[in-house]
């Protein structure tokens, strides 16, 4: 439903994309991780047929991108990193100018209606979306990126400024769409969030850097290194100095390290399972060292 | 103090980085300084005046001559009855009517006043003073030359030439009568071109043009939609304004309402910009200028390959036109051209107000020239001829400077293939082919 291929994006000088290919299926979530500036953005912004392609192909919902922009942007929803919301239109305004945009004057009624109830939103139908929390308004943002129930679904950073509740929410609607047989497509740069993608590419410097699901990316990286805790008083840069040692940060009382394979520290570690933040450093670590 | 110093320096960044804001605020008071400086120019010259000369004699004759002296008149029309002159300021042939009587010698030896009527277009207050004074002026000086001799020979004492004025249009020189209607010219430039910018800028600050662009509406679409509500506001606003002038400083309306109504229409419309309404496929005019010194007339279109596909009807050689029926390849023999199209959001605030300041001024040059106008969408005919008031022609002259030059119409998409680019002109069905630039 979305297939990516050595898509190539330049702003000038600058290479925000470089040869990026993925894949995408329906009813899956889709998670892009990387760092700010690793070209998120740009992509969903060349998916959504808002901005073209240095080089590669990219089809969208079985449409070429570049060649048929008007048809990709009626078959998807796009809800932007700071919530693309009126503020000063209420909830429903909100979701009937965006269905409005996508559909048939006698279908959005019945469109916001069904939106609103999905989404828990009638008792602040006629609330202001400005005078709503910020939890709230990306869940209306959410609401009026499938308003018209598109195919596949475009969320930048939906969860960003959030605190846990109401990201394990917003995360339980992108699901829900998701089960409705949509291709969801979410960037984040939220490590722990991503692991409830079914599947992630890690993108760094514009390149993709690693593809698959969240256990798939732990043994890639598992491979390459090995996550430690440690429970020491020796100063942090004293640690990160010694051979072997690709990374250390405190956590808790002690250190956690990415080690490489065959290090030996003189040190009592203790052999962790690898976060998706461990994984993350892991792995674009070693696309630095490569390049 | 610290604080209102901070907030005025963010401010003024804010204003450096927002380049619509900066070239208004920057441009318009030059632009304004240098129009009123040379373009505008109060001490008239090369004023149109419209003569029925029913004398046809020395004295007539040197009064035209005189009038015509220094550049002070132009003589523009002249009439073949009295009843034509205020015609011919009616359909702004002239903006100064001269009706000189028969048997101005015969009167000028008997010692009797030749009574002219003048006419003077009073749209513009400024502008009839200005006139009227400049008349006076060389009737005077007229006068005391004939004088001269007369007085020589010891019979004359009145002076011959006594001029009997009619201000037309507003003989009380009723400032309101004049300010009312370009105040209603400028709230629609307000309304129309400031506020849909604003509110596009708006837009985007918010982000939300993001996601807009994402769906699928399309540009001019979004350009159309932020304009219509302004329109109708505007609309509305202007026949408020246009209240007020008639009942509280009682402006005068003579003619249709609907006429007026729809010439108010007209002109929001104009102010929106021609260019807006420009779509992908509206052929464009295209002169080509080929080697041979020919030149080649027809239109161009864009095609969905971002080609600009051209079908030349006429050439012009050696002063003749010849009828003909030729295609446009370019350099590589392939169909069309391949045209440079722009189709940026960023840049649509700062395009829709040049077009719709091209709009403006193509608005002025139509009214300025327009005889009688025959608009009603009722099917009815109407006549009407006011000038457009002075601050129409500024907002135009002023549109001028501001607007996109003509080769590069259009806003929401602008296809454009460079001057110079290299074409082969196919003529069907005769196999000759020239090149051209």
């Amino acid at each position: 439903m979305i297939s990516v291929t050595q898509i190539s994006r330049r702003f000038g000088p600058l290479v925000a994309l470089n040869k990026v290919s993925l894949e995408v299926r329906p009813g899956e979530v889709f998670g892009l991780l990387g760092p700010n500036g690793a070209g998120k953005t740009t992509l969903i912004r060349i998916l959504s047929g808002v901005l073209l392609p240095s080089a590669g192909q990219a089809q969208v919902a079985g449409l070429d991108v570049t060649r048929f922009p008007e048809q990709v942007k009626a078959a998807i929803g796009y809800a932007t990193q700071e919530a693309s919301v009126y503020r000063d239109l209420t909830v429903r305004e909100n979701l009937e100018f965006r269905a409005r945009l996508y559909l048939k004057a006698q279908a959005v009624p019945q469109a916001v209606e069904t939106t609103l109830q999905r989404f828990g939103l009638q008792d602040f139908a006629h609330r202001l979306a400005g005078a709503l929390s910020g939890g709230w308004r990306q869940r209306l943002a959410l609401a009026q990126a499938v308003v018209h129930g598109p195919r596949v679904v475009f969320l930048d950073e939906p969860t960003t400024g959030l605190d846990p509740v109401s990201r394990r929410i917003i995360w339980d609607l992108i699901h829900q769409e998701a089960a409705r047989g949509a291709v969801v497509l979410v960037t984040t740069h939220y490590m722990d969030e991503a692991e409830r993608c079914h599947r992630l590419a890690l993108l760094y410097g514009g390149q993709v850097v690693a593809q698959g699901t969240p256990h798939e990316l732990e043994q890639l990286a598992l491979q390459q290194a090995r996550v430690a805790y440690c429970k020491t008083d020796l100063p942090l840069q004293r640690i990160r100095a010694l051979p072997g040692v690709l990374d250390a940060w405190p956590s808790g009382r002690g250190v956690r390290l990415i080690l490489e394979q065959q290090a030996s520290l003189s040190l009592p570690l203790q052999t962790v399972y690898p976060n998706l933040e461990d994984v993350f450093i892991i792995l674009t670590r070693r696309q630095g060292g490569a390049a | 103090m610290s604080r209102i110093l901070a907030l005025a320096q963010k401010e003024f960044a804010q204003i450096r980085r927002d380049h619509v804001l900066s070239r208004l605020i920057v441009g318009l008071p030059i632009v304004m300084t240098l129009l009123f400086g040379y373009a505008i120019n109060f001490t008239l010259s090369g004023i149109r005046l419209a003569v029925y000369d029913g004398s046809q004699d020395r004295i007539s004759q040197y009064l035209l001559q005189e009038l015509q002296k220094e550049n002070r008149f132009t003589l523009t029309h002249i009439a073949q009855n009295p009843a034509e002159v205020p015609q011919a300021i009616q359909k702004n042939q002239a903006r100064v009517g001269l009706v000189i009587p028969s048997g101005a010698l015969q009167a000028v030896r008997q010692d009797k006043a030749v009574q002219l009527e003048v006419f003077v277009d009073g749209a513009d207050p400024n502008f009839a003073f200005q006139a009227q004074a400049a008349l006076r002026k060389v009737l005077g000086d007229v006068n005391s030359r004939l004088l001269a001799g007369k007085v020589l020979a010891g019979t004359a004492t009145t002076p011959p030439l006594t001029p009997s004025l009619h201000t037309l249009y507003n003989p009380d020189n009723k400032t309101a009568w004049f300010t009312i209607p370009g105040i209603i010219g400028l709230i629609m430039t307000i309304f129309t071109v400031l506020l849909t910018a604003l509110s596009i800028v708006r837009e985007n600050e918010g982000r939300t043009m993001e996601a807009l662009m994402a769906s699928p509406i399309k540009p001019y679409e979004v350009v159309l939609g932020k304009v219509l509500p302004y329109f109708v506001i505007a609309t509305l606003v202007s026949l408020v304004v246009l209240s007020i002038g008639h009942w509280v400083f009682g402006v005068p309306l003579r003619g249709s309402l609907l006429l007026l109504f729809g010439l108010i229409v007209l002109f929001v419309l104009g102010s929106l910009g021609v260019g807006v309404l420009i779509a992908e496929r509206t052929p464009g005019a295209v002169a080509i200028d080929a080697e041979d010194g020919s030149t080649w007339v027809g239109e161009v279109t864009l095609d969905e390959t971002r080609r600009l596909k051209g079908r030349l009807t006429r050439v012009i050689k050696d002063g003749r036109e010849y009828a003909v029926n030729a295609t446009l390849l370019d350099a590589e023999g392939t169909l069309g051209v391949a045209a440079k199209v722009r189709e940026e959001a960023p840049s649509i605030a700062a395009d829709l107000i040049r077009g719709s300041l091209r709009g403006v001024s193509d608005y002025v040059t139509a009214a300025s020239q327009a005889k009688t106008v025959t608009v009603l969408p009722g099917g009815g005919v109407a006549q009407s001829s006011q000038t457009p008031p002075l601050e129409l022609f500024m907002a135009g002259s002023l549109a001028n400077l501001f607007a996109l030059q003509q080769d590069k119409k259009a806003v929401v998409r602008v296809a454009q293939a460079d001057r110079g680019t290299e074409v082969v002109i196919l003529v069907v069905p005769a196999q000759d082919s020239a090149s051209g630039k």
